[in-house]
């Protein structure tokens, strides 16, 4: 239906990837640019996407978090185009953590940040934006003069570090997409530069009496026989919409190369032997549904035994690019940051 | 416009919206069934269908002389006129089979154990499925394959390039360079103690920038690409052997500086040496994740449809080409029930049949002492996830897709080991491997077992 002449590009996709489809009438001025012209000799499918040599790959980009040791874990930061997922018990720290982020999401490149405001949709509750805001205030004054000057030059000033998009109140299932679509139609604007979602778990976790204990007591059928038939189609149809989250989210990540970080909760661990544990028997939450979701998985853990109660421990669990590896930290004024040596461990 | 096009042939009305409606396009298509074919076809008795065979035959003389009446069943039966329309390429002896396999190379993982299990390594001319709990190293071993696959042929690899679908985003191009460099240096060894001009001068020539020149990646973002993608394979892989262009072409145009245009120069001379070999490897990581999350794609029986037209489409791929398809699947918990129904061999639930497991992994960390393995074995009956003791880990996709692939490799986690068990194989006995993945890759797990 659509006339020969200039079709244009659908929505979605960026014109390089465009002028690359074979059939395509180039009735724009001066036709295609002349590198991409041998191109389309190539019989390739239509609507397949461009096969890219390794080696043109570009370099990846990467929102660093301002704590080195952490970053050093995470193979240089959150990474631009990856989902990554640090669950974490109550109180351990993760709203902190996202917080963080999202400052550091809106300083410039050249200080490891993206160098524009991010988005975060909360999921539990009021989000703690007095919190941020002294954060904010900290982060700034932990800032060297020459960074700060650079920072003014590309328009952050203290304010605007911790002004982001804020999504609220995505407290059930059905919310939560409304809220994660809407996150995804300003990143595909261009308006956000990161995604941060704390936390996955809220609208999906329910306490389940026969959740935890079921499993443990008996061996021979999954959860009681009341709860059995139920909690399968609960478990069913929690899974499907986790995964419909999970892959907006990633498909934006793809699209836009936004990094993104979802927090989620920890559950105790029953068996010791518990792949995607870490050893301190807390476990992720959502189940095998939602692990797949996640390019990195990292776990913030408690310290336990040592003399700092503010003492947490990033663990990661897996990683496509880098072997497990854990780092301490300290939850501070402004967030996460560097252990000081001579701590207890 | 085709000749005998039903459309445009003058039938009467109600037999054309029946023969378009039922599917028939051209008329050799009405004539290549016999009337209780067509009968079947149409939904009307065999009467009608021969009163429509008559009546498109009236329309369309010259299509009918093409497929003359329909022989008696003796004659239809007779082998040798069955055989004398064979297509003479599909009659071959079984033999003859046998000595093509023998000459059909593996792709060498460089972990013993998973080579061993494979017998030599990935088979090219079937299509593998590798499936596993997520950071098991699925991926790890995909590039891994990946690399290995551009090893000369005077150092045992098939010297081919490399199609990596990539659905998920995981394909991570430092570490490929990682595992690109360690092999680089493994082949300098290797050509060291050969000490052969030859081997010398291709060891020479495998940098890491020519091994990366030969992985192509092709991202795809939604379902529609990936179907896209994996269904006009075929033309994907003719244009990754044409073109020396591929899309490093934008790449290297905008290069500015003289350092850029000499690294740039560099990388075309590498993808021009890299570009005349033919594809013996594709990957696609992973087939299950774009079905995972879609809820438009609700409908089950239409997912079925579109995984096995996926499905066939690397078959004939792999058959036709000799290239080894490794495909990469999740897994899923299948809720309720004991794991004895899904049975402990071919595509069976991940933690069955712990207990003969549990012997043969014994096995494979050496000396574990017995106590360690009792435990662990008992707790692998109870299933690796945290939805209660009853739950099962199940590749994903159903049990349609289960019948799709030649191969299964189940990657799954033995305590703190990572273990690959061969689950499905016509042609290999089954049987498990321990395996590791370190900087250099995937290799087999050090010796002292640190289980």
């Amino acid at each position: 239906q659509r006339s020969s002449g200039s079709p244009a590009p659908p929505p979605g996709c960026c014109a390089a990837h465009w002028w690359r489809q074979p059939g395509v009438a180039h009735a724009r001025a001066g036709g295609p640019p002349r590198a991409l012209r041998p191109e389309m000799q190539c019989d390739r499918p239509r609507g397949v996407p461009p096969a890219v040599r390794a080696s043109a790959l570009g370099p990846a980009r990467f929102l660093a978090s301002g704590c080195a040791s952490i970053d050093k874990a995470l193979g240089g930061g959150l990474r631009a185009g990856w989902l990554t997922e640090i669950a974490g018990e109550a109180g351990a720290g993760k709203t902190q953590l996202v917080m963080q982020f999202a400052i550091r999401c809106a300083m410039p490149v050249s200080l490891g940040g993206m160098g524009a405001p991010a988005a975060i949709i909360c999921t539990e509750g009021s989000f703690p934006v007095r919190r941020m805001r002294t954060m904010a205030f900290a982060v700034w004054a932990a800032l060297s003069a020459a960074q700060r000057s650079e920072c003014e030059a590309c328009g952050v000033g203290r304010d605007t570090l911790w002004d982001c998009h804020l999504v609220r109140n995505a407290d059930s299932p059905e919310s939560l997409v409304a809220a994660v679509a809407a996150a995804a139609a300003c990143a595909r604007a261009g308006r956000c530069a990161a995604l941060l979602l704390d936390s996955i778990a809220g609208p999906f976790r329910v306490p389940d009496p026969d959740e935890g204990s079921g499993g443990a007591a008996s061996k021979a059928a999954p959860g009681s026989a009341g709860g059995g038939g139920g909690g399968r189609r609960w478990f069913a149809g929690r899974a499907k919409a986790l995964l419909g989250v999970s892959s907006v989210l990633r498909c934006v990540a793809l699209e836009r190369r936004l990094p993104v970080l979802v927090a989620n909760q920890a559950t105790a661990v029953l068996r010791p032997d518990d792949s995607t544990a870490a050893p301190d028997d807390v476990a992720p939450a959502l189940g095998m549904a939602w692990a797949h979701a996640a390019h990195v998985r990292a776990m913030l853990l408690r310290r336990r035994g040592s003399a700092n109660p503010q003492a947490r421990a990033v663990r990661v669990v897996f990683h496509p690019a880098a072997a497990s590896s854990a780092c301490v930290c300290v939850l501070g004024e402004a967030g996460l940051g560097e252990a000081v040596l001579g701590e207890a461990p | 416009m085709a000749d005998g096009a039903i459309a445009l042939a003058p039938i009467s009305g109600p037999t054309r919206t029946l023969l378009v409606a039922a599917g028939f396009r051209t008329a050799h298509d009405v004539f290549a069934m016999p009337p209780s074919g067509l009968a079947k076809e149409l939904r009307v008795d065999v009467a009608r269908a021969a009163d429509i065979l008559a009546e498109v035959a009236s329309c369309c003389p010259r299509e009918r002389e093409q497929h003359p009446d329909e022989r008696p069943k003796r004659a239809r039966m007779a082998g040798d006129q069955a055989a004398s329309r064979l297509d003479p390429r599909l009659q071959v002896s079984a033999l003859s089979l046998l000595e093509v396999s023998k000459k059909q190379p593996c792709i060498v993982t460089f972990c013993r154990g998973i080579d061993t299990l494979l017998g030599g390594g990935m088979p090219t001319g079937e299509v593998t499925e590798v499936v596993g709990v997520p950071g098991v190293g699925k991926t790890q071993l995909c590039t891994q394959l990946a690399v290995d696959a551009s090893l000369p042929k005077a150092f045992g690899g098939v010297d081919g390039q490399t199609l990596y679908i990539d659905t998920e985003g995981s394909f991570t191009p430092d570490r490929c360079a990682q595992m690109a460099d360690a092999l680089s240096a493994h082949v300098r060894g290797m050509a060291a103690r050969q000490s052969s001009a030859t081997a010398a001068a291709a060891a020479a020539a495998f940098t890491t920038e020519f091994q990366m020149a030969r992985i192509h990646v092709v991202r795809c973002t939604s379902l529609a690409e990936q179907m896209a993608t994996i269904l006009g394979v075929q033309g994907v892989v003719k244009a990754v052997e044409a073109g020396p262009g591929g899309g490093d072409a934008a790449a290297s145009a905008p290069a500015g500086s003289g350092a850029a245009a000499g690294a740039a120069a560099a990388a075309a001379a590498a993808a021009a040496a890299a570009a005349a070999a033919p594809v013996r490897l594709v990957i696609v990581d992973s087939i299950a994740f774009h079905y995972r999350g879609d809820a438009s794609s609700a409908d089950a029986g239409q997912r079925s449809r579109q995984l096995a037209a996926q499905a066939q489409a690397l078959h004939s791929l792999a058959a036709t080409r000799g290239i080894a398809v490794v495909v990469v699947n999740h897994v899923t918990t299948k809720l309720g029930g004991r794991g004895d129904a899904w049975g402990s061999g071919n595509g069976g639930g991940i933690g069955a049949g712990a207990a003969s497991e549990a012997a043969e992994a014994a096995g494979l960390l050496g000396d574990g002492s017995a106590a360690a393995s009792a435990a662990a074995a008992a707790a692998m009956a109870g299933s690796c996830d945290s939805l209660g003791a009853g739950s099962q880990l199940a590749p994903a996709l159903g049990d349609s897709w289960a019948h799709a692939c030649t191969n299964r490799l189940f990657l799954y986690w033995f305590g703190k080991v990572r273990v690959a068990r061969l689950a499905k194989s016509p042609s290999r006995p089954l049987g498990a491997a321990a395996f590791a993945v370190t900087s250099e890759g995937v290799r087999r797990p050090p010796a002292e077992g640190s289980a």
